[in-house]
């Protein structure tokens, strides 16, 4: 008996060990294996961008940016205000026949801002950016010449001379927004708010091969000189266009930010 | 929507080989018993006797009787029957010698199917016991009537209990709550509980019991295998194969007792090639590798306290899912607990036994479409998608028996945290496509704590009643500012945190008009909970309709109004069972339309919403009769007609009319089965809520055999889908 239930123990223990051999372990996880479709991303460090940076009488005011100037809002940081008890920068564009003055004023906090750089299409001209403000020594002025790149958050309709602007959010995220545009019509050197017109939105992200998907929105409404602000949830990250259905004077305009990306909210 | 399970045309063959730690001492003595109805004296033919803990065990005889051989050191035997609780019993030395020990068991009064995992045998008696080739835990239920299964591959089957899915049934493994990390639910707890940890498997219809949870469709616990306090050391092994997808599988299971001290270890590896279904069609891409490994350490602290330490870890990669979009993989599941039990040896006082269970389990699911031609698909071209989901559990379960003279209060404290997440990049193939990020589950944590209280009384000499109540209270919150910000702007910047706060009563009569025939009459109205996809899911791609599907925080609980009348008959040459129910859903938990944020077929996107409500009605019968010495035949069927009323259409996934019918020769050194299976075609789809297609129905046979080479060496075999049919 004791040698059968030898040999019965030997053969299960026989064949727990070839079983064993060739079964390994479950593979491991790692980030590298997991998303090995992914392009490696590349150095996202960015470079400070000094817009201005005035010396006078003892004071100093620098504003450097992290990108270029565009076409739209541009967000900078106020590096030094040295001196300064207030001021105000604005971005003009000037040609051989106007001066434009951004519409939208700048928004500004203690330590940064974000400035709208927007022009009529089609006409060849020099940005400055402009600061008015009170230092101690009393009210000064700044100007100095800047580049400005074309941009998607200027959208005109040269047909009926109209501009729209994406005024916020600056940084679109994952997540419900206020979504906010300025109508205008651009005329002799000015601009003129446009209040009586109907916006609806399409928000889309274009996933490739001819698909895509919307997401969930509110469509602006007029809150005063030229804004219609209303509300968008960006269920995705990744890259969107937002379509701005303006309706005036019965007649239907679709005007599209193409191209831009929304980053997850942290 | 296109299943597997008829087209299982497949050899098979098992060979198991073990130490027989019980059988053949020199020593051993039989244990001669009496299994009697504790309220009626009446024997209880049939009955199974295993010995915790081991695949060792007998059946009684028609009058209750039974015999085992057991060595002369304690041990703990598991008595279950047909409408009756189950019971460990705690056998000593000298119970084996003298007359007769009686066993009573008292009517479980629900209607809960069983399966008892007894080595290789077929539980022949049993309509609903499988003789099926175990290679999964899936294997013993599919007898089982009015149980069904979603199949999205040849791995990890999702438990269907009488057309009803998902969060409208529980599976729990001994009472714990595992929850899948798949937001697609690809990984369905029962694949985390191998056929060799299995000790008993308890299927519960209805909402009728809450003892596990408050679920209107049903619930499945897997109660595991604890170690066993025989002294030998043992080591069994088996291996298998399966044609249909080259299966090969391998199982160990190794014990010891020293002192007061036990363990128990198992391990057990599958890997499948690509089914092979009937016909000659073949599934590409649906083969699977997995292992799994349970050690269990049991020490007796004195004579009525023990305790028990578990951990349990499951594996599965490389899952094909033909039917998705992707593969999984990874699937990770590691589950332990804590578990005291107590059980009063002495006659005095009315608290007889208490266990309570402290667990902590995690799951962590990877999948990505890598293996995949991302250009032809009718969804999400050019892109490939990785996706992870993980959960994290931590709970109590604790359960106190009382003995009121003929009475029995059953107290369940039930309380646990869960925590899951999961997201999905997209990474395009197709130039000037930034890459894409969509958290699906932004840190949703669920607090769940519920006392359920099951009093059993004889109301006469004849009739059985039985009361059931269960209180939940359950907080849920997202804790991801990413999902909050999206979710309020879905639902208009409402503080997204929900307390539920319900509760669930069932009645239960049973009426024996003889001692061989049982009226039973179940009443229940009972809700479940949205799950916590159901209310913070956020673009959930549900392979089954293609649509996109938006959590609700505002969801209410889905309530159930049930009612369910069976008849049992036992005789010495026949058993039948057969219930007719039906459930009045109100509140119903669906997906309706989400309009505006696609004006294309390709995505289409819902938000889950309560409808008005939904029904559902049906029978399953299930009868045995011996037919001459060792011959038996065993039948069942089933039938469910499920109304969503808001959509004036059939609810999904409801399984058509389906029947078995098996004829078993049974010897003591082997047996042999031939089984019919069928099924007839599904026309009642739910075109609109799941984009259904009518389904055929089939007919399949298959044969299977087992032969008791030698005292530790058995071998199974078989063929399913004998005709190859498709």
């Amino acid at each position: 008996m004791l040698t059968k239930r030898l040999s019965s123990s030997l053969a299960a223990l026989l064949v727990l060990g070839i079983l064993l051999m060739p079964t390994g372990c479950a593979p491991d996880i790692t980030e590298t294996d997991f998303y090995k479709m992914h392009p490696q991303p590349g150095d996202t460090v960015a470079d400070n961008i000094v817009l201005l940076d005035h010396v006078e009488a003892g004071t100093q005011l620098t504003l450097v940016a992290e990108e270029p100037l565009g076409w739209g809002f541009n967000q900078f940081r106020v590096e030094s205000a040295e001196g300064w008890q207030s001021f105000s920068p604005m971005l003009v564009f000037e040609t051989a026949t106007a001066v434009w003055r951004s519409p939208i004023e700048a928004q500004l906090t203690s330590d940064a801002g974000v400035m709208y750089a927007v022009r009529p299409p089609n006409e060849d001209g020099q940005w400055f950016l402009e600061v008015e403000g009170a230092t101690d020594a009393g009210p000064i002025s700044v100007r100095t010449p800047v580049e400005v790149d074309e941009d998607i958050w200027v959208q005109p309709d040269e047909a009926q001379g109209l501009l729209i602007v994406w005024v916020v959010p600056t940084t679109p995220k994952t997540g419900n927004d206020s979504f906010e545009v300025a109508l205008y019509r651009y005329m002799s050197g000015r601009f003129e708010a446009v209040t009586d017109a109907s916006l609806d939105l399409y928000p889309y992200m274009d996933m490739g091969g001819g698909e895509g998907h919307s997401t969930p929105y509110s469509p602006p409404v007029h809150i005063g000189n030229g804004h219609y602000r209303g509300d968008v949830n960006f269920i995705m990250s990744g890259g969107w266009d937002m379509t701005v259905i303006v309706t005036l004077d019965s007649t239907r305009r679709d005007i599209i930010f193409a191209g831009f990306t929304v980053e997850q909210a942290q | 929507m296109k299943t597997l399970k008829h087209l299982t045309a497949a050899l098979f063959a098992a060979l198991t080989l073990a130490l027989p730690h019980l059988s053949a001492a020199q020593d051993a003595q039989p244990l001669k018993g009496v299994v009697l109805d504790d309220l009626s004296g009446q024997s209880i033919p049939l009955a199974t006797i295993i010995v915790t803990g081991t695949q060792y065990g007998t059946a009684a005889d028609y009058e209750g009787q039974f015999e085992l051989v057991l060595r002369p050191e304690h041990h703990m035997l598991r008595i279950s029957a047909v409408g009756y609780t189950s019971r460990i019993i705690h056998i000593t030395p000298d119970m084996r010698q003298g007359e007769p020990v009686t066993f009573r068991l008292e009517p479980s009064v629900l209607n809960v199917d069983e399966v008892v995992v007894s080595g290789d045998r077929a539980l022949v008696d049993d309509p609903s016991a499988s003789s099926h080739n175990q290679n999964a835990t899936e294997d013993l239920m599919d007898r089982i009537p009015g149980a069904d299964f979603i199949q999205r591959a040849n791995f990890a089957w999702e438990p269907v209990i009488r057309g009803m899915n998902g969060g409208q049934v529980g599976v729990v493994i001994d009472g714990m709550k595992v929850v899948g990390a798949c937001i697609d639910r690809m990984d369905p707890t029962s694949a985390y509980v191998e056929v060799e940890n299995l000790e008993r498997l308890e299927l519960t219809k209805g909402g009728f019991d809450l003892s596990m949870g408050s679920q209107i469709g049903g619930t499945v616990n897997l109660m595991t295998q604890r170690p066993s306090f025989d002294e030998d050391p043992f080591v069994s092994t088996e291996v298998g194969f399966e044609s249909a997808s080259m299966l090969r599988r391998g199982r160990v299971v190794a014990g010891m007792a020293k002192g007061k001290t036990s363990v128990r270890g198992s391990w057990s590896y599958r890997v499948a090639d690509d089914f092979s279904a009937g016909g000659g069609q073949s599934l590409p891409g649906s083969g699977y590798e997995k292992n799994n490994y349970k050690i269990d350490v049991t020490r007796i602290l004195n004579h009525a306290h023990q305790l028990t330490g578990s951990f349990l870890a499951d594996n599965a990669w490389g899952v094909g899912y033909p039917v998705l979009l992707m593969d999984a993989t990874l699937a990770k599941a590691r589950i332990s607990s804590l578990t005291h039990t107590w059980e009063r040896h002495m006659t005095d006082g009315a608290l007889g036994e208490a266990e309570t269970r402290v667990y902590y389990n995690t799951v962590n699911h990877w999948m990505d479409d890598y293996q995949r031609d991302v250009f032809d698909r009718p969804v999400m071209r050019g892109m490939y998608m990785p996706m992870y989901g993980k959960t994290e559990t931590a709970g109590l379960i604790s359960r106190w028996g009382f003995h009121f003279g003929p009475s029995r209060l059953n107290l369940t404290l039930d309380a646990y945290q869960t925590d899951s997440f999961g997201d999905m990049w997209m990474f395009s193939v197709f130039e000037n496509i930034q890459d894409m990020y969509l958290l699906n589950l932004g840190d949703i944590r669920v607090r769940h704590g519920a006392v359920a209280a099951d009093w059993s009384t004889p109301l006469s000499d004849n009739l059985v009643g039985r009361l059931n109540v269960r209180w939940d209270l359950s907080t849920r919150a997202v804790l991801n500012d990413q999902a909050v910000a999206i979710l309020q702007g879905r639902w208009g910047n409402e503080d997204l945190a929900r307390t539920y706060s319900f509760g669930n009563i069932s009645a239960s009569f049973e009426y024996a008009l003889n001692p061989i025939t049982r009226l039973r009459l179940s009443l229940a109205n009972v809700a479940r909970l949205p799950t916590h996809v159901e209310n913070y899911g956020h673009y959930v791609y549900n392979y089954v309709d293609g649509f996109f599907y938006t959590g609700n925080p505002n969801l209410k609980p889905e309530r159930s109004s049930q009612m369910e009348i069976g008849i049992e008959r036992w005789t010495s040459r026949y058993g039948v069972s057969a219930s007719v129910f039906g459930n009045w859903i109100r509140d119903y938990i669906v997906g309706l339309s989400d309009a505006g944020l696609s004006d294309n077929e390709i995505y289409r996107f819902r938000v889950y919403q309560n409808a008005s409500s939904a029904s559902l009605v049906g029978f399953e019968v299930s009868a045995v009769a011996d037919i001459a010495r060792g011959f038996s035949v065993a039948a069942t069927s089933s039938y469910t007609r499920g109304q969503n009323h808001e959509l004036d259409e059939p609810m999904f996934l409801i399984p058509p009319l389906s029947a078995q019918l098996s004829l078993r020769y049974d010897r003591p050194t082997y047996w042999a089965e031939i089984e019919s299976r069928m099924a007839m075609p599904q026309e009642r789809i739910a075109e609109s809520i799941a984009i259904e297609d009518v389904t055929d129905g089939y007919f399949i046979v298959n044969a299977r055999g087992s032969y008791q080479l030698q005292e530790s060496t058995s071998i199974r075999f078989g063929i399913d889908n004998v005709f190859d049919t498709f």
